[in-house]
């Protein structure tokens, strides 16, 4: 009789020991799968960001690019554009209040026109009725 | 058991060790996530940009070059330097007529052939239907490509942008020439040749070289340049300056028919008649008709006409002598004679031979050329 009770004790005690086993287990688990996945996620979450970053960028220089064309096309055909500069025109234009400046021709208005900002025209940048243009130093004197 | 579960423990990082080292030595194209757009974007910017580029450099490279061949059409008369005109040059103008034949250029053409030459020897690229309409020039060319790894862009090569010119200048020239022409090619000589320019050429041109401008008349033909009508300016692609758009020319003031005679002049005395008249240095031969019949007095027109309405039983006579007939001198000696006298004509008649039965008479004068006889501008009635 004593001895089934020993053994029934024994038998519980281990139990408890196992269950405490598995539960260590199941939190070391838990934990182990948490800071697993924490680090993949942080991994793939910083590439997706970059390459979120990269694709604005990427649309942002696509968009000054072509801009700065279509600004010169629009300088070409109302004034003269040199021809020796076009590519340095093209990666020297600006972002102005949300307008791209490539050149005299491309300030909006007439405060930004005079003032000049960006430098596009080294003081001789005029306006001229609507719209702003280059005019040479000599034939401003 | 133990042994067991702390491998089970050491597995863990063991896998974290082993994703480390994954991570780190990997191939990043394999895990990196690819940026979003990317062959679009490589596409717009490898492809589509440099075609557009192209189109803009083609635009600047043709206005620049339409420019130029502007100009040098305007310096060779509205020709190119390739062509000359049919009615030939003078004095390193093209002549724009040679006495009624007019030959002036059809600037159209001359410009999209020389622009097309033009913007060949610049570019090395061929364009076609190269024109310039209502301050736009065009062009067409050949399909161009952009090739960046596997991606092709084609597109059409051309140019089409503003330059503002008008070819009206050259209408506008052209009116005043035939203007010019027409009042000042019955001049009968270099001198009153001359003074007619001076007074009815515009005021915008110049004899020669707008530089230098120097009256030089050979022929009768004679070097003009002439400021824009319209005062256009161009961009000079060398200097960078603006420059007035400048045109030179010659034209030929060689009448087309024969010169009427006018400034008649009369000496009469008892003995003898002297006819004077300037001597006009493009006629052939001059007629002197003379009639008794008074009646005619104050007509002009056709010589011909007018003194075939005389009556038979009164008569007219005409005398007719050549340009190389009469004697250089100021002493008019001899009867029924002609002079040069200090460019003036001076016939001499004798009273005796002729016959009046009105006590007067009445002369008319024309000049033959070619064929064709001068109108009677003026007559002189000697008592």
């Amino acid at each position: 009789m004593f001895k089934k009770e020993l053994e029934r004790s024994d038998e519980v005690a281990m139990n408890k020991k196992g269950m405490m086993e598995d539960l260590f287990d199941f939190v070391f688990t838990v934990t182990a799968l948490f800071f697993l996945l924490f680090f993949v996620i942080l991994f793939f979450s910083g590439n997706i960001n970059n390459s979120h970053d990269t694709s604005i960028t990427n649309i942002a220089e696509f968009k000054i690019t072509d801009t700065a064309i279509n600004n010169l096309q629009r300088q070409a055909h109302i004034a003269e554009v040199d021809s020796s500069k076009i590519d340095s025109n093209i990666k020297g234009s600006n972002v102005w209040n949300g307008k791209i400046i490539t050149s005299c021709y491309d300030y909006a208005i007439e405060p930004d026109c005079e003032q000049d900002p960006m430098g596009k025209g080294l003081g001789s940048c005029t306006w001229i009725g609507t719209d702003c243009y280059y005019v040479e130093p000599a034939v401003m004197t | 058991m133990n042994q067991k579960g702390a491998m089970f423990h050491w597995i863990f990082f063991i896998v974290l060790l082993a994703l480390a080292v994954f991570f780190m030595y990997n191939n990043k194209d394999v895990l990196n996530v690819g940026v979003k757009g990317e062959w679009s974007t490589d596409f717009l910017t490898e492809n589509y940009l440099p075609a557009k580029k192209i189109l803009l450099e083609n635009n600047v490279l043709a206005k620049e070059t339409a420019t130029e061949t502007f100009f040098e059409l305007a310096g060779n008369g509205g020709f190119s330097k390739d062509t000359s005109s049919e009615c030939g040059k003078y004095g390193g103008a093209n002549l724009w007529n040679e006495k009624n034949n007019n030959c002036f250029p059809n600037v159209g053409d001359s410009f999209s052939l020389a622009m097309s030459k033009n913007l060949q020897l610049k570019s090395n690229k061929a364009f076609w239907n190269v024109m310039f309409n209502e301050n736009f020039i065009s062009g067409k060319g050949d399909t161009n490509v952009i090739i960046d790894g596997d991606n092709e862009y084609r597109f059409n090569d051309g140019f089409a942008t503003q330059l503002f010119y008008k070819m009206e200048d050259y209408d506008t020239l052209f009116g005043r020439t035939v203007e010019l022409l027409s009042k000042c090619d019955q001049a009968a000589s270099a001198d009153l040749l001359k003074n007619c320019l001076d007074t009815e050429k515009p005021t915008s041109w110049e004899y020669g070289d707008c530089q230098n401008p120097n009256y030089v008349e050979q022929d009768r033909k004679i070097k003009f340049c002439a400021i824009s009508p319209y005062n256009i300016y161009l961009t000079n692609s060398a200097s960078g300056q603006k420059e007035l758009v400048i045109y030179n020319f010659a034209l030929d003031f060689t009448p087309t028919e024969a010169i009427s005679v006018g400034s008649l002049e009369v000496q009469a005395d008892e003995n003898e008649i002297l006819i004077s008249f300037n001597h006009d240095e493009t006629a052939e031969s001059y007629a002197i008709y003379y009639t008794d019949y008074l009646n005619l007095e104050g007509q002009t027109g056709n010589a011909q006409e007018m003194f075939n309405l005389i009556p038979d039983f009164l008569g007219y006579t005409v005398q007719i002598f050549g340009v190389t007939n009469w004697q250089e001198s100021c002493s008019f000696t001899t009867s029924n004679q002609a002079y040069l006298c200090n460019g003036v004509i001076t016939y001499k008649f004798n009273k005796v031979d002729l016959i009046t039965k009105s006590g007067g008479y009445l002369f008319a004068i024309t000049s033959l050329k070619e064929g064709s006889e001068s109108e009677v501008k003026e007559m002189l009635t000697v008592s």
